[in-house]
């Protein structure tokens, strides 16, 4: 009984940081797909930063180091989305800015 | 082919000023190409002006003296009309002369 | 019913005339520059607006002067006036792709072509003329490219841009479109064109002193001391949008040819003085 116990109770243990890496593991996977399709979505305004957090985010995840990698594919996401924000908000501000307008 | 240097001989007052400018890579040998390949040093050793069979100006150049260099120089007894040899070696070499006429 | 009909037809109409006469024309907003520049530095001669920074500031152009003496692109023209005088691989030369030979042309580019509807460069046209003759495309920012564009431009000097728009929708629009980038803000920093070379040309922007927009292509190529060698307008677009952290676009892309359209018809009149050499 307490051989059983024990055992199960040491395989879930190990289980559980398997597990918690895959989640990590799909956080990571979904939030980089995410961060890429709003940066396609910037058109000509997107920025080189958006790119390198992309890039550090890629590496990070390619190294094993999950909690690097989605922190860096958060903040590339935030900057995507900071640059859809300009692209939208120029494509009438610019008028503003035109010598004689 | 075109020679590596031009130059231009000025005198006035009895003083000869000259301007080059040469065509050369100045490659340190420090620097990588876009492949991450060092490009191999490839550098002017000497630098040498002479006029009238005697060396007025010799210039020790290196790796830190930058890409198609230029110089100006200033001599005194050189008189209009008179020739000018300007030369330079470099590590792996290579050489090239050319001469000037003081205008 | 037909008094209602007539009624929102003719506020229509008065509401979209007003819209239409309200955007200035491309020689309206250039006369808007000129007379712009010209009250933001009333010393400065009209035609000297080409040589940038040096129109205003001192001490860098007594050393810009003293450069010219020996300029160090002068080898890069030599080489590419060699280049195109060379034949082709099949005999021809690019004398046959340019209206008079290729020379003294520099000042009508970039020009809009009407049956392909869009802006050709001068670089665009070399290349072109390379393909058409059986030869593999130069790289467009630096190198073989620069040095033919130099040696091109060396036979406008002097020459004033002589930049049309025909009255035709999509040459207009591809000016519009040119315009609209250059006051776009962009990249992370967030500036546009016009934040450094409309708001504040000659001011310090760390160790660069900014130019005004008039007249800045007309000293294309140019020999930056920064790469130590030639390269074009489009290398220093991708270069400007990288300092601003924007992803650059490609050389030669609509995009960067539309807006060499928009700024080199801003500097129509002035003289070409490319190649020249800048910081």
């Amino acid at each position: 009984m307490n051989k059983t116990l024990l055992s199960v109770s040491l395989s879930l243990s190990l289980l559980v940081p398997l597990c918690a890496q895959a989640g990590a593991k799909e956080d990571f996977e979904k939030t980089y797909s995410e961060a890429v399709s709003t940066n396609e979505n910037a058109g000509n305004f997107q920025w080189t930063t958006t790119f390198s957090t992309l890039k550090a985010a890629k590496s990070a995840a390619e190294s094993g180091d999950y909690e690097e990698a989605n922190a860096m594919a958060s903040k590339a996401l935030k900057l995507a989305e900071e640059s859809v924000v300009q692209r939208k908000e120029q494509a009438t501000a610019w008028k503003s800015a035109v010598i004689g307008g | 082919m075109a020679s590596s240097i031009r130059a231009r001989a000025v005198e006035s007052g009895g003083v000869v000023s000259i301007k080059a400018l040469v065509r050369h890579p100045m490659d340190s040998g420090f620097v990588k190409d876009s492949a991450g390949n060092i490009i191999p040093p490839h550098f002017i050793q000497k630098l040498t002006i002479s006029h009238d069979g005697k060396n007025v100006f010799v210039a020790d150049w290196g790796p830190a003296v930058s890409k198609d260099p230029f110089l100006e120089c200033r001599f005194e007894g050189g008189k209009k009309g008179d020739k000018l040899t300007i030369s330079w070696i470099d590590n792996k070499g290579e050489s090239d002369s050319t001469t000037a006429t003081i205008a | 019913m037909l008094k209602t009909k007539i009624i929102s037809v003719a506020l229509g109409v008065a509401l979209v005339v007003p819209y239409v006469l309200a955007a200035p024309t491309p020689e309206e907003d250039r006369k808007a520059a000129v007379e712009y520049y010209k009250q933001m530095f009333p010393d400065v001669q009209i035609n000297d607006f080409v040589n940038g920074q040096y129109a205003l500031n001192e001490d860098r152009r007594k050393q810009w002067e003293s450069l010219q003496d020996f300029p160090p692109y002068e080898f890069a023209v030599a080489e590419g006036q060699e280049m195109f005088e060379t034949p082709f691989a099949n005999g021809k030369t690019y004398a046959s792709c340019f209206d008079n030979e290729g020379i003294g042309v520099r000042q009508n580019y970039p020009h809009f072509d009407q049956s392909r509807k869009e802006v050709i460069t001068l670089e665009l046209a070399i290349n072109e003329c390379r393909e058409a003759n059986g030869e593999k495309a130069l790289r467009y920012k630096k190198g073989d490219i620069a040095s033919i564009s130099a040696y091109m431009a060396s036979t406008s000097n002097g020459k004033a841009f002589n930049i049309t728009i025909p009255d035709d929708p999509e040459a207009q629009a591809a000016y519009q479109d040119g315009k609209e980038f250059y006051y776009s803000r962009r990249g992370q920093l967030n500036f546009s064109c016009a934040s450094c070379h409309v708001q504040n040309p000659g001011k310090w922007i760390r160790a660069d002193f900014l130019s005004p927009a008039l007249g800045q292509p007309a000293s294309f190529p140019v020999h930056r001391s920064k790469w130590g060698e030639l390269g074009t307008l489009h290398r220093r677009f991708a270069g400007c949008n990288n300092n601003v952290r924007a992803k650059p676009l490609p050389a030669q892309s609509e995009e960067y040819r539309n807006l060499e359209y928009f700024l080199t018809y801003m500097s129509n009149g002035l003289p070409v003085v490319g190649p020249s050499t800048r910081p």
